[in-house]
């Protein structure tokens, strides 16, 4: 059995008064995700996928299928914190998630709560702060951090849960450019050295690329899933469900709309170059 | 900018006074306070001072913030002083209609700047050495015995905790709001008080929406990482009573005690 | 002609105390009636410091501003007006959404330039076509609005002032790629129609590169470049020697052109881009 098995998951926000109907969010979504995975769950704003995020960790529970994370269904309310401590979730909004005025502090909030030991939670703060390369920066006061700093603490305190997978709904939409290189250089490296499964919600193709596997969503379903490549060269179904693909792949794909022959499935500059170079040296 | 102000209490440096555990320092002040309002005459007084003065020199924080942070109070102090100058009982040494000076009066003023200006000060040096954080995890300690009497001490201080975490987040927020508004042309500095207190609405509604919004935000993240009250939670940060603590607490309780001798040897003020 | 232009601009924050820092330091830089500007730049390089002392709503610390050729603090007093002329919309704007509907709050700003309800209703109502915003949304709580309604909604609030100039903070942050294009191409058929400047401030060099006329790039404090965003983007070496880069089609076009393909020096989008490559590569293969 897979780490996290979703099945047949159906859900929806209660109505906001009574002649509205149930809004429906999620309809019949069946997805499997594997221990030490790197997903990317794409889609455009009121796709569903932040409501998923949500979802994984037993924040909300099914209306009808079932979520089951670690062999264990989010449903079962006495599991509901052994399932937290193995699905993080870090949200958008950076300023919104730390809850104490120093970063250390902060970062100790989760273990805390599990009720360790002192010398315990100690090591654990100071390993997840420099997991994410913010251990200088432990005693100083939140709101005085950069954005990327900022969620890159955020990070380091659900990593200090010790979790098997991490939920990251938008982490970098608040951020600026090095803040989104930062975010997502702590994301691999969770992943490459720590094994720690990663489900990435975003709707940034560049950040959707670097993952293992990516799940196309829309109006609550999984359109298309697979690696960056094989999605990423479907052009055409991206863009009906406005999305958008990398500047090399929206060239590479006109290319061959206009009647030259290069693949389609080109993601980066470096690729593209590549691929047209050889083309021309190819017919010289 | 306006944050800086907020949290421009807390002085960080490495001193006696910082590294003693916040609970002894928080029980000191509050017994040191106390002691001065129990002092009635000068000699008790200048026990308590010259004990302030003391660990004000030891915490090294520069003495021009410990002069600033009397600044506010100017009025009052000058205002007390006043009236207890006008209100001495004894000979007249200065009379002009109701007005009258006396001895009495000019030693109670005084008597009451010192005691307000020294309350000042050891408030000041808590403040001052103390971080906001160390400050509420003290209260919190201090107070666990309430808990018993079904007092939430708990959730008193998970409020303290956040509302000191997102003072200086809401402050930047309002800049931001005022700045917004200001550029579609609000006008908050002119006209007369209703105009003013009208002009505040398109900044305060704002600020409550996206209070709300931070809140239901962290109220997840809370609970995403496995908050469920105060119950089975422990703490990183584990308190010492150390031996400077306990030399500390001593010299203070001899001071107290010295006090109250003072307060029977020599004649009570008034 | 230069519509807006500025003086030795300097702002310094804090100035006198420990935490003294200057945001911006001495800039000239000179802005045309009716063009495109682009601004780029880090986060702390200057360039918010500098848009909102563009308005008005920082004065600066030395140095001045000039609209229309005159000192936008000659008399403070009047400094509303400038604030009427040079529109500015912040980063995640729909934050200062305040009144009962939708029209209400576009109207704000209008109503306090001095307009009549009427009057402002118009503006209202025309700056909400600007943005694209549906006519029966106007009538609802702003709160009841999606994240990209709500955004118009607030774009609206400051159009409806009809600024001669328009200066937009971010304007697309956030929001997912649909919604990006379409604000984008909606702000760019604004300026086309209503002819004023703007100024568009982004992260995004893939937006710049499909908008902006010229750019401005800020670097610690200083106006690093002002020229067309052709001839910027044509130095990739030096903006990436101050950590900003080109949009990926330029670059790659700019790696192309150096193996010896006849493109041009400067590429900004993916159509240009093919127009190039589409005769050469037809041609090299026959």
């Amino acid at each position: 059995m897979s780490f996290i098995e979703v099945s047949d998951l159906c859900f929806g926000y209660a109505a906001e008064s009574e002649d509205e109907a149930v809004r429906e969010v999620i309809h019949h979504l069946s997805l499997s995700i594997e221990e030490g995975e790197f997903v990317a769950l794409l889609g455009h704003n009121g796709s569903g996928k932040s409501t998923m995020a949500k979802l994984f960790n037993g924040m909300y529970l099914p209306q009808s299928g079932r979520v089951v994370v670690d062999g264990m269904d989010t449903a079962d309310e006495s599991l509901q914190f052994e399932i937290r401590r193995r699905v993080g979730l870090v949200q958008q909004n950076p300023d919104n998630q730390l809850v104490a005025s120093i970063v250390e502090e902060d970062v100790a909030f989760g273990p805390e709560n599990l009720g360790l030991p002192p010398a315990e939670i100690r090591s654990r703060v100071d390993q997840a702060l420099k997991a994410v390369d913010m251990y200088e920066y432990r005693d100083h006061a939140p709101f005085k951090l950069s954005g990327g700093q900022k969620q890159r603490v955020a990070i380091a305190g659900v990593i200090a849960m010790e979790p098997k997978c991490i939920v990251l709904d938008e982490p970098t939409a608040m951020l600026d450019p090095r803040g989104r290189d930062e975010v997502m250089q702590t994301i691999r490296t969770l992943n490459r050295e720590k094994g720690i499964t990663i489900i990435l919600i975003t709707h940034y193709m560049d950040e959707a690329v670097q993952a293992g596997r990516v799940v196309v969503m829309n109006s609550g379903e999984i359109v298309t899933q697979g690696t960056p490549r094989e999605v990423f060269s479907q052009v055409e179904l991206l863009k009906r469900h406005k999305l958008d693909v990398p500047q090399a792949t929206e060239l590479m794909y006109r290319l061959r709309g206009a009647g030259i022959d290069v693949p389609a499935d080109i993601l980066d500059s470096e690729a593209c170059i590549e691929c047209l170079s050889a083309l021309c040296k190819k017919e010289a | 900018m306006i944050a800086d102000i907020t949290f421009g209490q807390f002085f960080p440096a490495k001193s006696p006074i910082h590294r003693m555990d916040p609970r002894v320092k928080l029980v000191l002040v509050v017994l040191m306070i106390v002691f001065m309002f129990l002092a009635k005459n000068f000699f008790g007084l200048g026990v308590m001072v010259a004990f302030t003065v003391a660990a004000m020199l030891l915490s090294k924080v520069p003495m021009k913030l410990y002069i600033k942070s009397v600044k506010p109070v100017l009025f009052i102090i000058a205002f007390t002083s006043l009236i207890n100058l006008f209100y001495g009982s004894g000979e007249p040494l200065w009379q002009f209609g109701f007005l009258r000076i006396t001895l009495n009066g000019i030693f109670n003023a005084l008597f009451i700047v010192i005691r307000i200006t020294a309350l000042i000060m050891i408030s000041a040096l808590l403040t001052f050495t103390t971080s906001p954080t160390q400050l509420t995890d003290a209260i919190e300690r201090l107070l666990k015995p309430l808990a018993k009497l079904h007092v939430p001490v708990h959730e008193f201080a998970m409020m303290m905790t956040i509302a000191l975490r997102f003072i200086p987040t809401l402050l930047e927020e309002t800049d931001k709001i005022m700045s917004a508004q200001k550029a579609r042309g609000a006008d908050l500095e002119s006209g007369g008080l209703i105009d003013r207190v009208k002009a505040l609405i398109p900044i305060l509604i704002p600020l409550f929406v996206s209070a709300f919004r931070r809140a239901f935000d962290l109220a997840t993240a809370m609970e995403c990482r496995c908050y469920h009250g105060g119950e089975g939670r422990t703490k990183m940060k584990v308190l010492h009573v150390s031996g400077g603590d306990v030399l500390s607490l001593g010299l203070s309780c001899l001071a107290c005690a010295v006090v109250i001798v003072c307060n029977f040897v020599f004649p009570s003020l008034r | 002609m230069a519509i807006l232009e500025t003086k030795d601009l300097t702002y310094v924050y804090g100035q006198g105390t420990p935490f003294e820092r200057t945001a911006v330091d001495h800039v000239n830089i000179s802005i045309e009636e009716g063009e495109f500007l682009g601004v780029i730049g880090h986060t702390g390089s200057g360039k918010s410091t500098l848009i909102q002392m563009l308005n008005g709503l920082l004065r600066p610390t030395s140095g001045q501003v000039l609209l229309d050729g005159e000192d936008i603090w000659k008399d403070p007093k009047q400094i509303r007006r400038v604030r009427f002329r040079v529109g500015m919309v912040f980063q995640y704007p729909e934050y200062q959404l305040f009144e009962e509907t939708v029209l209400k709050d576009i109207c704000f700003g209008p109503k306090n330039m001095g307009l009549s309800d009427e009057q402002a209703e118009e503006c209202a109502r025309q700056a909400a076509h600007f943005t694209g915003l549906k006519p029966e949304l106007l009538e609802k709580s702003p709160f009841e609005l999606s994240g990209g309604e709500k955004r118009r909604a607030a774009i609206a609030g400051v159009i409806a002032m009809d600024p001669d100039v328009l200066i937009l903070d971010e304007p697309t942050a956030g929001l997912d790629p649909n919604g990006r294009d379409v604000l984008l191409s909606q702000i760019l058929s604004y300026h086309q129609q209503r002819k004023n400047t703007i100024l568009l401030v982004s992260h995004s060099m893939e937006d710049i590169g499909r908008t902006a006329d010229r750019l401005l790039v800020m670097n610690s404090s200083h106006a690093e470049m002002l020229d067309t965003t052709r001839r910027v983007f044509a130095q990739s070496d030096r903006l990436e020697s101050i950590g900003l880069r080109v949009p990926q089609i330029t670059r790659i076009m700019t790696e192309l052109r150096r193996r010896g393909f006849p493109v041009d020096e400067s590429t900004l989008t993916v159509e240009e881009a093919l127009r190039q490559l589409i005769p050469y590569l037809k041609g090299e293969i026959q």
